[in-house]
């Protein structure tokens, strides 16, 4: 509870009362920093709107000269570049990946926290060790029982290797263990089953760690670069991965690599600018980083 | 109810009695666990013993033939792994400090309120929920040798030349560096950020009756208050950093010469391009183990932070 | 009663309706996948073959899958040992005696390709013999490719070149290199106070890995080097003989020494400094003769690579094959399908509209063919015959990697030309060794 407690304190200071601004000094570092930060992004909006040879023109086009959606409407043209089936396989994946990492971390940890039994105290002992084991060690022979199961180029093959991965266990059972067990006993009393006390007293207790573990396991799964690299391709790829092989094929045309660059990044940082608060306090609930 | 209680033996109660129901709960995931934690470790080091084959029915035992080519002078995986091994050490070494020091300072300048605070916390986080790939995309053209942002700039400042840093031994990590800086520094920030806000107003306060300036207050107050922090974004960094990949996947390829090619490059490179799963399986082998120690350190400070109930 | 049966009667005409359009729509279309390595600007010329294919079977349906050529070639086995390979899969040069010898393709026999019209004797025998390994044929040529010079006409009228006869040999390229070639203060190479690390102008820069390699690769081949020893067994590697070492200092001599090209060129820069007039000469694949077309302003020809070697004529060249990977319980409508699309698709009528992406042709008919003749690439025409096609052993991709590793050291100054080469040599000799390590008894 110690840790809910005080990341409700922590998300508290974006809603303290106004103070009049300060630091004059302190603000023009912060802008010239956003500059900085917001270039590169500047940088490939500007570039995706200039023609093929304005891209290199000189002197430099800070601002495009001649605007033109050329780029873009060339990427949706060309017969290759399916933007549309890229994002679905990311999307797909990622929820796939991510609900199942909840649920699995949600029904594992339940007896782990709140049970005893011969072999609990091993059991998650033999978990948490497995986090230690780096994630190399798994990529060739999860890529060879990927040929052996059949998988190559399938959803599967991006979804069920990470999903036995302790951290979604080792999360939960951090918070299960946390909630009185007077509740728990209440509810006992009134005949309630183990399913019945997990789902109606206990769920809702976890609602912002689950909510956390999901997002972040969404990320991480739509950010995964090295294993979909190799173990899917053409139409199976995710948006990552493939906005690198069809870069492969603009990597002299600026424009229409900065333009199909932007396709892939501009609805995720949308997407972020809406959920950001969601993220800031997720990551401070959960104590992890995306990786 | 009590005659069922004394008939059925306890095994096959179908009830929370019965003694098989937490297994029950653990067995989904046991199964999943077993067949891809498990099992591929077994699994891996099986492979690296044989001269795996994915197009034979039979693989040839060969025992410790490719961890023995790693420690034999001469061959093209003992000379690549350890140069690659060498150039993941450096990143490491660079990359550890830089967004620790940076994420550290963004979040002492974000401290006290300023105008347009929330704005920047934003700006500064952004970049952190992109793809590798398109950070990687976005700082190869802007580090393009020709026609790349920083070098039309370059070009203008006079006495300042453009460098070609794609291609230029060392300048080469510039891009790298400064792209990896940008695309993770939100993190560690938020890090700090939050343990900023919970150290208690009073001990600056007192710390500013005692006469202490702003670096003093710093030196003796924030940054020992901060140690719990900094060790745990040190450590996760660090074998976040050690894993590095897809930046010089997109940015260099891990050129020059190799010299930006991490061993998880060179690892994937010996497995899907030159088919030896085998050698990269044995590589694995060696490259995790020195992992396993940071890591196995990571692990007890985790697990004492998570022993007070607080990370 | 009257109802049951009539209602009995409907449902059988129904199921067997649904059965017969089912079946015979099961019976007529097969469908094939076919994967390629395609994605630069002939990638709509590629897919339009294969909407034209389909369109002309209706009982065969392809669907094409573009992947880079090195993700393509990652894929292959694995895909294979799988039982997930494509039903035709276009490979290169450089890599499809490997995938033979390893097992990941099946032979295309006599009896089919007489059955479905494909005549060895059509294509330059150059192309068909990559296709083949020990008389047995696995790849039928598609596509044909060659180091070329894209030169700018503008930049060779300023500085007195005539812009219709471009340097063809060391002697002539040296001489219009350093014409050409102007550093910010207005100085050529050879002037008093000329300074190379400051040039405006340049005759063509030599970059590093892939393309200086090929580039690389072209002049020691014009010094003679045939890289390995093929009649061999163990194919014994010998670029490092005198001839090649000459051959790359030459090249590094280009920067240091005539200081007509920049220090660190990449591909990408030169193509760049190409299209913004930086450069006057650019060496570069045929394909990509559609993005400098692109380019406003930029008026240029192509023409052979020069001799810059000192032996015979020689220049880079590449292919294409399409080929049928290894399939685990294989169809056999599936594999008459796959070589009916192979048979069609390297036929001369298709392989015209092939070139107009940038491809050379793969046989003589293509070539001498009237609309073939309004082709830029014609100018190379000649150059076809002499083009030197390193193949026929399983290890080329890793030769070619510890070559161009080599050049690039030797290119940067990392190592000496001597030193650079020698360790070449030997990582490529252990790569071979490693190599044949990997390939099924035979």
């Amino acid at each position: 509870m110690a840790t809910v407690a005080r990341v409700r304190e922590e998300s508290v200071p974006s809603t303290r009362p106004r103070r009049r601004p300060r630091g004059v000094g302190r603000f023009l570092t912060l802008g010239l920093l956003a500059l900085v930060f917001l270039a590169p992004v500047y940088w490939m909006a500007s570039t995706s709107l200039k023609t093929e040879s304005d891209t290199i023109a000189r002197p430099v086009q800070w601002i495009p000269l001649s605007p033109t959606l050329e780029n873009f409407h060339a990427i949706f043209a060309s017969p290759n570049a399916s933007f549309l089936r890229w994002t679905w396989n990311s999307l797909f994946t990622s929820a796939a990946f991510s609900l199942l990492t909840v649920a699995l971390g949600v029904i594992t940890a339940y007896p782990l926290a709140r049970m005893r039994f011969p072999g609990r105290q091993a059991w998650f002992w033999i978990l948490l060790a497995s986090m230690m084991v780096p994630g190399i060690i798994f990529l060739v022979p999860h890529y060879l029982m990927m040929i052996e199961f059949g998988w190559i180029d399938t959803y599967n093959a991006l979804i069920w290797p990470g999903v036995p991965g302790a951290f979604g266990v080792f999360l939960m059972r951090q918070f299960l263990v946390s909630i009185p067990r007077e509740l728990e006993e209440a509810a006992r009393l009134d005949g309630a089953n183990s399913l019945q006390i997990l789902w109606y007293v206990l769920l809702p207790f976890l609602i912002a760690p689950m909510a956390a573990l999901a997002l972040f396991s969404f990320m991480a799964s739509w950010n995964n670069y090295v294993w979909p690299l190799f173990v899917v391709h053409g139409d199976m790829q995710t948006l990552p991965v493939a906005i690198t092989s069809f870069s492969s094929r603009y990597w002299t045309a600026y424009g229409k690599l900065m333009a199909g660059t932007a396709i892939a990044s501009l609805p995720v940082m949308i997407a972020f600018l809406f959920a950001q608060p969601y993220f800031i306090r997720g990551m401070s609930l959960t104590g992890l980083k995306d990786e | 109810m009590t005659s069922t209680h004394r008939r059925s033996p306890a095994l096959l109660r179908l009830d929370d009695r019965n003694p098989l129901v937490p297994y029950l709960y653990l067995l989904p995931h046991a199964i999943l666990f077993l067949v891809f934690v498990v099992f591929p470790i077994g699994f891996g080091i099986y492979v690296s013993v044989h001269r795996w084959n994915i197009l034979s029915d039979r693989q040839t035992f060969v025992g410790l033939e490719y961890y023995r080519a790693l420690f034999t002078p001469g061959t093209p995986q003992a000379a690549f792994f350890w140069k690659t091994l060498l150039n993941t050490g450096f990143f490491v070494a660079v990359i550890v400090p830089l967004l620790i020091g940076s994420a550290l300072g963004l979040a002492l300048l974000l401290h006290k309120p300023v105008w347009g605070r929330g704005f920047f916390r934003t700006v500064f986080f952004l970049p952190t929920i992109l793809a590798v790939s398109i950070m990687g995309l976005l700082w190869r053209w802007m580090f393009e040798n020709g026609s790349g942002l920083i070098n039309v700039i370059l070009e203008r400042i006079p006495f300042l030349d453009t460098v070609p840093f794609l291609t230029t031994v060392g300048w080469a990590w510039v891009p790298i560096i400064v792209g990896t800086v940008w695309w993770t520094v939100g993190f560690n920030m938020i890090l700090y950020s939050a343990a900023l806000a919970g150290i208690p107003r009073a001990y600056f306060d007192a710390a500013q009756l005692d006469g202490a300036g702003s670096w003093a207050q710093f030196r003796f107050v924030t940054w020992p208050l901060l140690a719990p922090v900094t060790l745990f974004a040190a450590i996760t960094t660090t074998i976040a950093s050690f894993q590095l990949f897809g930046q010089p996947h997109v940015i260099t390829a891990g050129g020059p010469l190799r010299t930006t090619q991490s061993v998880m490059m060179y690892i994937t490179e010996e497995a899907f391009t030159n088919f030896r799963f085998s050698s990269a399986a044995a590589m694995s082998m060696v490259f995790g183990l020195a992992l396993l120690v940071v890591a196995v350190f990571q692990f007890r400070l985790m697990f004492r932070d998570t022993g007070r109930g607080n990370t | 009663m009257k109802r049951r049966i009539s209602r009995a009667f409907w449902r059988s005409v129904i199921i067997t309706a649904l059965f017969v359009a089912g079946g015979s729509t099961f019976a007529q279309r097969v469908s094939i996948d076919y994967w390629h390595g395609f994605t630069g600007p002939d990638l709509p010329v590629m897919e339009q073959l294969v909407a034209d294919f389909n369109a002309a079977h209706p009982d065969i349906e392809v669907t094409p899958q573009a992947i880079p050529w090195g993700n393509l070639f990652q894929q292959i086995e694995p895909s294979v040992a799988a039982g997930r390979a494509p039903d035709v899969v276009a490979v290169n040069e450089d890599v499809i005696t490997g995938f033979i010898m390893r097992g990941a393709l099946q032979e295309i026999t006599q009896e089919q390709l007489e059955q479905h019209s494909i005549e060895a004797d059509r294509f330059y025998d150059s192309l068909w013999n990559i296709g083949m390994v020990d008389d047995g044929v696995y790849g039928v040529p598609i596509n044909s490719v060659m180091l070329v010079m894209y030169y700018n006409r503008a930049l060779f009228e300023e500085a007195g070149l005539d812009p219709n006869n471009p340097p063809q040999d060391r002697e002539s390229f040296l001489e219009a290199a350093r014409a050409l070639t102007v550093d910010s203060s207005g100085r050529h190479p050879g002037e008093e106070g000329f300074d190379s690390s400051d040039l405006e102008q340049w005759a063509a820069g030599i970059p590093n890995p892939w393309m200086g390699g090929t580039i690389a690769y072209t002049v020691a081949a014009q010094n003679g080097v045939t890289f390995v020893e093929p009649a061999d067994e163990e194919f014994p590697v010998n670029f490092n003989s005198a001839e090649g070492k000459e051959a790359i200092q030459f090249l590094v001599d280009l920067v240091t020494e005539h200081g007509v090209s920049p220090a660190n060129a990449t591909e990408g820069s030169e193509i760049d400094a190409f299209r913004q007039g930086n450069a006057a000469m650019n060496f570069n694949g045929v394909w990509m003769l559609s993005q400098y077309r692109e380019q406003d302003g930029l008026d240029f020809d192509v023409a052979p690579f020069p001799n810059l070697g000192t032996s015979d004529y020689k220049v880079w060249g590449g292919a294409s094959h399409l080929a049928l990977p290894v399939q685990r319980g294989g169809d056999e409508r599936e594999q008459e399908a796959a070589l009916t699309f192979i048979s069609w698709m390297t036929q001369p009528e298709q392989n015209l509209v092939w070139t107009s992406a940038g491809g050379l042709p793969t046989q003589e008919v293509v070539a001498d063919h009237p609309d073939y003749q309004e082709n830029p690439m014609t100018a190379v025409k000649d150059a076809l015959p002499d083009t030197f096609v390193l193949t026929g052993f399983p290890f080329i991709a890793q030769l070619r990697a510890a070559w161009d590793a080599g050049f690039e050291a030797a290119l940067l100054s990392d190592k000496s030309v001597d030193q650079a080469l020698d360790d070449a040599a030997n990582e490529a000799t252990a790569r071979i060794r490693d190599g044949l390590l990997s390939l099924p008894a035979r």
